[in-house]
């Protein structure tokens, strides 16, 4: 078990910078999701604790161990690929014991119950024996030791690579997308097993994804990344309910938070000719104001005007998108979500509302505390700056 | 294709008609029909005729013919000079083959790797292709003379014990090029991704090459050796450039191939038919047996 920490860790390719003085501490045990658009550098980091991309600039630990300059067996770290990277001519009893052969592996030798410093050695083959039966009972594996993975199923092979991930009991275990392969119901499937799986063993995971849903249910905490930053670090409800930046607010959440550009005055947020409450912002800011769909309602005499565009109906619950009016609406978002129309939002309607028809012209009210302002020139949250926000310092729930 | 899917189609759950199966293969022989043209023209109707001139046999102005049947076929195949030819194939191919499959997997290993710079050596490893056997035979006709070329002392064609592993350098050396670019594509196809796993398992390069990147490629280096093997029966054309006499010393290195090209003579055709007809036939036995003992120890992966 051991914490992994980057301080202001970078990588450069050239002049490309994939990843930028990236700061982070994933906890002894805790479950951290990397979580950003493609291209954004999290994979590269990943990487990087795993030793297959060396350090450009910043200092890499696992444990108390500075780890730059080691070789990726030496760093006691096991790694989930998203092609699984199974030895194809291999069975599975021996792709899993892949890792057991060549490198000293994590014992109960010195594990005296009171503490004692596990030691680490080469395991003998009854040994090894027990170690790969025991990965194979942890992941259900007992009928196909003896295949090779070519006649294994998606989700089979999935578990091979996670037994051979888990058989040597390393300090920290790193996945790149292990999902992506996988259809949707394995994949929900999967994700509660990952669950389980960190549950029972409670060893530090570093996982990479570009899928939030993924990163909302499984981790303990959250690392948004964009073009090679941290964004944001925070419990998923942390990130979700207290986006630090328009990017967190526009990336976390499907459908995304709605935006519009705004200023502050004294009689409160003018959108636009509309006129949303008060804020204790600084008057005449000009802001960005965020608005999650579930947080809009319709409500005659409310304080925005809009008009239905068209009403998407899921069953458990309805999205209704609007056309905002009143006055010329800034999206500020738009350039990082390229083709969204500004002042087109969405509404969330719970299943038993009666969704409005296209074309109606409705007015909208805002749940109290429903009112997210980001400085429209940093595209930081108000009362935020990048330092805090990256430094993980606690972010007020809103 | 297109016509079985029309039918289905048309009947709805009910199985393809005979009808449609009738067009299908009509269908599927129509594509054949470019590459079976050309197999009747260029190889079945020669290897037919060259079968039945194994049963003529004719003056030395290349008529009267007559007929002697399969007695010329055991004649010439049972005879001394065919298996002394075979025999000189055997020692060619022993020498290039092996070499051919180690040092291609060495330089390509040894290439395969992310360098800057690094496409200049694979073009220069793989430049023995375009090297033509004349150009590569005079070459190494210097490198190997005894009195101004580089190895000067002993003079490897000029004695009979030596000249066939002087030849085989010449052949080795031509084979490079190929090899070097059969085994690097082999290398090139394996999941980057299979390699870092191997590193992080902790494998050295030698468990890594052992376990992971020879079982691999090796499909490829079956491939390889099919064809390094078949290359090194019809060796000729380098033989006939690096060796005076052509033949080497003493005949020392004379292949079957050799002895083929020295049966061209009107009178002599049925023998050298005879030959073709058995180099043919140890070539195909040979390729089949690679196979047959071969494919299953390969790992096609999935």
């Amino acid at each position: 078990m051991a914490s992994v920490t980057f301080d202001a860790v970078s990588k450069r390719y050239g002049e490309v910078t994939a990843v930028d003085r990236f700061d982070l501490r994933v906890n002894d045990g805790e479950f951290m999701v990397l979580l950003g658009p493609s291209g954004c550098g999290k994979s590269t980091a990943l990487r990087m604790v795993a030793g297959l991309e060396e350090i450009s600039a910043g200092d890499l630990s696992i444990g108390d161990q500075v780890v730059n300059g080691l070789p990726p067996s030496r760093r006691d770290v096991a790694m989930v690929f998203q092609s699984y990277a199974l030895y194809p001519h291999m069975t599975v009893a021996k792709n899993i014991e892949s890792p057991l052969l060549s490198k000293a592996t994590r014992t109960d030798d010195g594990d005296d119950g009171a503490g004692g410093e596990p030691v680490l050695r080469k395991l003998s083959k009854a040994e090894r024996q027990e170690r790969i039966d025991e990965a194979v009972r942890m992941l259900g594996l007992a009928d196909y030791v003896d295949r090779k993975p070519g006649a294994l199923s998606g989700g089979q092979r999935q578990r091979v690579a996670l037994a051979r991930a888990v058989v040597a009991r390393p300090a920290v275990f790193l996945m790149d997308e292990p999902l992506s392969n996988l259809d949707a119901k394995l994949r929900a499937q999967t994700r509660i097993e990952l669950i389980d799986l960190h549950a029972r063993l409670r060893t530090t995971i570093v996982y990479v994804t570009h899928d939030q849903v993924e990163a909302m249910t499984m981790a303990d905490r959250v690392a948004i990344m964009a073009d090679g930053r941290l964004q944001q670090v925070g419990t998923p409800r942390e990130v979700y309910q207290a986006p630090a930046n328009v990017f967190v607010a526009g990336f976390v959440g499907t459908p995304p938070m709605n935006t519009a550009a705004g200023v502050v005055t004294e009689a409160g947020i003018e959108v636009g000719t509309s006129l949303l409450t008060e804020s204790d912002a600084p008057v005449g800011t000009d802001v960005v104001v965020g608005i999650r769909p579930e947080h809009l309602r319709f409500t005659p005499g409310g304080p925005l005007r809009a008009c239905v565009h068209h009403v998407e109906w899921l069953g458990h619950e309805a999205l209704a998108t609007v056309d905002l009016l009143g006055g010329k609406v800034d999206d500020l978002r738009a350039p990082l979500a390229p083709g969204a129309v500004p002042g087109r939002w969405v509404v969330r309607l719970s299943a038993g509302a009666t969704p409005p028809a296209d074309g109606a012209e409705v007015d909208l009210a805002v749940e109290a505390g429903g009112v997210h302002l980001f400085d429209a020139a940093t595209g930081w949250r108000v009362g935020l700056d990048a330092e805090s926000a990256a430094g993980g310092a606690p972010v007020e729930v809103g | 294709m297109a016509v079985a899917r029309r039918s289905l189609a048309a009947a709805p759950g009910a199985r393809i008609s005979d009808t449609g199966r009738w067009k299908e293969a009509g269908l599927a022989l129509l594509f054949l029909a470019p590459s079976i043209v050309v197999f009747v023209i260029f190889f079945y109707y020669p290897f037919e005729q060259l079968v039945l001139r194994g049963l003529y046999r004719n003056n030395i102005a290349g008529d009267n013919l007559r007929y002697v049947g399969f007695g010329q076929y055991g004649d010439v195949l049972g005879g001394e000079e065919f298996r002394l030819g075979i025999w000189h194939s055997i020692q060619f191919l022993l020498y290039t083959v092996p070499a051919g499959l180690l040092f291609g997997t060495v330089l390509a290993v040894v290439a395969n790797r992310r360098l800057r710079g690094i496409k200049i050596f694979q073009t220069i490893f793989t430049s023995t292709v375009a090297t033509s056997t004349a150009v590569a035979g005079f070459i190494f006709l210097a490198v190997l003379n005894p009195s101004i070329g580089v190895v000067k002392s002993p003079d490897l064609l000029s004695q009979p014990s030596t000249a066939m592993f002087g030849v085989a350098i010449v052949g080795m050396w031509q084979n490079l090029g190929l090899s070097f670019i059969i085994v690097l594509a082999g290398l090139q196809a394996i999941p980057q991704e299979i390699d870092e796993a191997s590193l992080l398992d902790g494998h050295g390069p030698l468990r890594r090459f052992f376990r992971v990147t020879l079982p691999l490629i090796s499909p490829v280096l079956l491939f390889l050796l099919v064809i390094l093997v078949v290359n090194a029966f019809q060796a000729f054309a380098l033989i006939d450039a690096v060796t005076r006499p052509a033949g080497g010393p003493n005949g020392a290195t004379e292949t079957i191939v050799f002895k083929i090209f020295e049966n061209r003579t009107p009178d002599r055709l049925g023998d050298g038919s005879v030959m073709s007809v058995g180099l043919f036939l140890v070539t195909f036995v040979v390729t089949l047996a690679q196979f047959l003992f071969l494919e299953r120890r390969v790992h096609y992966g999935d």
